[in-house]
């Protein structure tokens, strides 16, 4: 008796056996085979393992493996299932054991593995132990913008420690100066020309990260935050330098580069946070490394989906997704939900044309390509996609529109505290001039520019743990402009289900979970999913027919499931759960999915217009949009659904939530795109947010959360904004001196962290 | 005064083996995956 599985520690519905599939059955003894199983100790208690599937292993083509020119041979692959330390002690002890392995480094934080091995080795087999452990890995190759990522990383890296480290020796310097007892002149001297030695590198270098941004951000006549941070790094430095060597007053070497490591800090941070989240996202949706089984001379053959040509006869297995269009040569049953938002399964006889993206649900049939890879209709979505991507693009961010108010004013601040001071109160030249900078200095947008990055990261982090992945944080600040709320029916709203007969016993519901436990079939999948409540119990004389159905025997009584054909049924129905001679058919159905009517409902108070717009049959989509309460669009194409969306965005922004093919194009065009872990993948790329699941509770807390954290952004902002504003009058009147300013400085950061990282 | 001109340089040069350590992790990218090589110290090698 286990109600858990002993490998994966999912739900186990053999309540007779300790693992839930065979799959996990075999990787249990392997891993004890193999001596590691100190793995299941080491596995935190709240991590479950993916079930194992060997059904399709990527073929690793030779020009994923690096020839090292030493016997030894290298390959990159990017795992999915990872979710502790001890998986990648699991993978790494379990690799190394393969005859011929030189070396395994697994990374934890983006899934890649890197493993040498010896020339003559297979690297299938490595493939193979790796998969049977329940981990399912693709090749990898990394693409020029993660490359680009990885490179600006670690150079944001270095700038802070280049900054951190001369900011430390300085301070130093000015800590002595500040409080040293009876410092001689010339020690003093020494020590602000040290000073001015020291901060000439650090500004030049790290203090680069702003310049640059400042100078692209003058050249296009536009001003930004980083000429503000340039402006006040290149001033207090050039009037520090000043009295270093001709005036007496006061040096702010110290605050100057504290400065710039705080803001690269605050810079790291959003840079980490963003970066793990497109690496989840984009590595395992790689599309390029999809494979299709095609007939050649007879014999089968796996190619790459994206190699497919126009004639290539295509072998589609039951439940594989077709890669390009095609036309079938027998006839067949497929799933289009996902291309056309049909919610029903449809029929096809011989010769007609199916669209990439449909899923086969009858038994294996053979396809004729009509298209190239490129040229189907999948890549013409695509086009659409990158064609409206542009459009997103000009949304200014929060922290820019704040700036190009702050910057002016801070400039004219200064340049009015210098008028003043100079011409109405009759101070000499050079104290005005200080003063001036001093207001610039002080009035430096250091909280100012963590307030929004480090309320981001938090936000970022909290929704990750919730399973929802936003892909474009930039969508965190606009979300309270959203007042239009579209969504798709079939895949988002409703998932499409076999409706169970609502007069069966319990004892009948027994014997159809029994039934389809064991069945790998597609439509038994669907069935048990709806059977979670049903006790587990045990047939005699179970019998699976390959493509017919399955039988079995529960108290004395037989039961069948399968089509109308071999269950010797004479109703409309093609799927017929047969118990004694009763025979009920199964029909097609649409569920609600978890917590939707409660989200719309929510939405609904906060006085949010929200509409239906679907590629289904009005009556199905009416019945649905009745049920919810809410305006629909029904039977829309594609491009129809933007059509619609556009109208909508006229009035204000919009936030779309779609999963399907169908649905890419308008989550490009959306405002706000929201879209699901098992959604296609284009309709993925395309999202800037995805939730792990189909419960709508996700999306009511992404709502609600952000629009907290916007709040908390909000409140940052006057945080720091205050801080300055209270700063200003003692740097006008030429109060302010070092410390006092280093100590404000730092302290209003404080403040906006705290203020960010409690409950 | 004159023990500054000896401490000045040592605290500087020291400064700078480190900072030049941390290149060297970052070139070498220790700072890629803190989660993993945190923890393995705590399995037992097989």
């Amino acid at each position: 008796m286990a109600a858990f599985c002993k490998h994966c520690k999912q739900k186990n519905p053999n309540i007779n056996e300790e693992f839930c599939c065979d799959g996990c059955k075999n990787a249990y003894h392997l891993v004890k085979e193999l001596n590691l199983d100190s793995f299941y100790k080491y596995r935190p208690s709240d991590i479950t393992n993916s079930k194992v599937d060997l059904e399709f292993i990527p073929i690793i083509k030779d020009n994923f493996i690096i020839d090292n020119n030493d016997d030894t041979s290298s390959v990159n692959l990017v795992a999915e299932g990872i979710e502790c330390a001890a998986c990648c002690w699991l993978i790494e002890n379990a690799v190394l054991k393969i005859d011929g392995v030189k070396s395994v480094n697994i990374s934890l934080f983006n899934k890649k593995i890197n493993i040498t091995f010896n020339s003559k080795l297979n690297v299938q087999d490595i493939i193979f132990r790796i998969y049977c452990l329940g981990y399912k890995v693709f090749p990898f190759s990394e693409s020029l913008v993660q490359k680009m990522q990885e490179d600006k990383k670690k150079d944001l890296l270095k700038k802070m420690a280049v900054a951190a480290f001369f900011a430390m020796n300085i301070m130093l310097f000015s800590v002595s100066m500040w409080f040293g007892y009876d410092l001689s002149e010339d020690v003093e001297q020494l020590f602000k020309v040290m000073s001015f030695i020291l901060s000439i590198p650090a500004i030049l270098y790290s203090g680069s990260e702003f310049f640059k941004s400042a100078f692209s951000a003058l050249k296009n006549k536009a001003t930004n935050m980083d000429v503000a941070i340039s402006v006040a790094i290149i001033l207090s430095f050039v009037y520090s330098t000043y009295h270093t060597f001709i005036g007496s007053a006061e040096i702010y070497f110290e605050s100057c580069l504290m400065l710039i490591f705080f803001l690269l800090v605050g810079r790291f941070l959003e840079f980490k946070t963003k970066e793990k989240i497109t690496l989840l996202t984009e590595n395992i949706i790689l599309s390029d490394i999809k494979q299709s089984t095609i007939l050649k001379n007879g014999k089968s053959e796996d190619i790459l989906s994206k190699d497919l040509k126009s004639g290539d006869i295509i072998l589609l297995q039951k439940g594989e997704k077709l890669a390009t269009d095609a036309i079938i040569l027998e006839d067949a049953s497929f799933d289009v939900s996902s291309v056309t938002g049909e919610s029903d399964i449809v029929e096809l006889k011989a010769k007609n044309e199916v669209f990439a993206g449909s899923i086969l649900m009858s038994n294996a049939v053979k396809l004729k390509a009509t298209n190239d890879f490129k040229d189907n209709s999948l890549s013409q979505i695509v086009n659409i996609i990158n064609n409206s991507k542009n459009v997103k693009g000009n949304l200014q961010n929060l922290a820019e529109r704040i700036s190009k108010m702050y910057v002016p004013v801070v400039h004219v601040l200064a340049l009015l505290t210098f008028l003043i001071s100079f011409y109405m109160f009759d101070i000499s030249l050079q104290e005005s001039i200080t003063r001036a900078i001093a207001v610039l200095i002080i009035t430096c947008p250091c909280a100012l520019a963590l307030a929004i990055p480090v309320a981001n990261t938090a936000l970022l982090s909290r929704l990750y743990q919730r399973g929802i992945l936003v892909k474009n944080s930039s969508v965190l600040e606009y979300l309270d402009e959203v007042k239009n709320i579209a969504y798709d029916k079939t895949g988002t709203l409703v998932d499409v289900s076999l409706k169970l007969p609502e007069d069966l016993r319990a004892r009948e519901l027994k014997a159809l979970k029994a039934l389809t436990v064991r069945s790998k079939h597609i439509l038994s999948k669907k069935i048990y999913a709806q059977l979670d409540e049903v006790e587990d119990v045990e047939l005699k004389n179970y019998k699976e027919k390959a493509g017919a159905g399955v039988s079995g025997t529960y108290y004395g009584k037989d039961y069948m499931l399968g089509s109308a054909k071999f269950t010797k049924s004479k109703g409309k129905s093609n799927l017929v759960f047969k118990s004694g001679d009763v025979c009920y058919e199964l029909s097609v159905e649409q569920i609600l999915n978890n917590n939707v009517d409660s989200c719309v409902k929510h939405l609904a108070n906060k006085s949010i217009n929200q509409v239906i717009i679907s590629g289904d049959k009005q009556d199905k989509v009416k019945l649905i949009a009745d049920k919810l309460n809410l305006q629909y669009f029904a039977e829309c194409k594609p491009i129809d659904k933007v059509k619609q969306l556009k109208h909508l965005k006229a009035k204000s922004k919009v936030l779309y939530v779609g999963d399907g093919i169908n649905d890419a194009a308008s989550l490009a065009v959306a405002d706000i795109s929201v879209s699901f872990a098992k959604a296609n993948e284009i309709a993925q790329t395309s999202a800037d947010v995805i939730m792990q699941n189909n419960d709508f509770a996700n999306l009511q807390s992404f709502y609600s959360q952000t629009l907290d954290n916007k709040k908390r952004i909000k409140q940052n902002l006057v945080i720091s904004l205050a801080y300055n504003v209270l700063a200003i009058p003692f740097a006008v009147v030429g109060f302010v001196n070092p410390f006092f300013a280093a100590l404000l400085m730092s302290s209003s950061s404080i403040c906006v962290i705290i203020n960010t990282v409690r409950k | 005064m004159n023990i500054l001109i000896f401490l000045i340089p040592i605290a500087l040069f020291l400064g700078l083996v480190f900072l030049g350590i941390f290149f060297y992790c970052i070139k070498s990218n220790q700072f890629e995956d803190l989660e993993n090589e945190a923890s393995k110290i705590l399995f037992d090698d097989e």
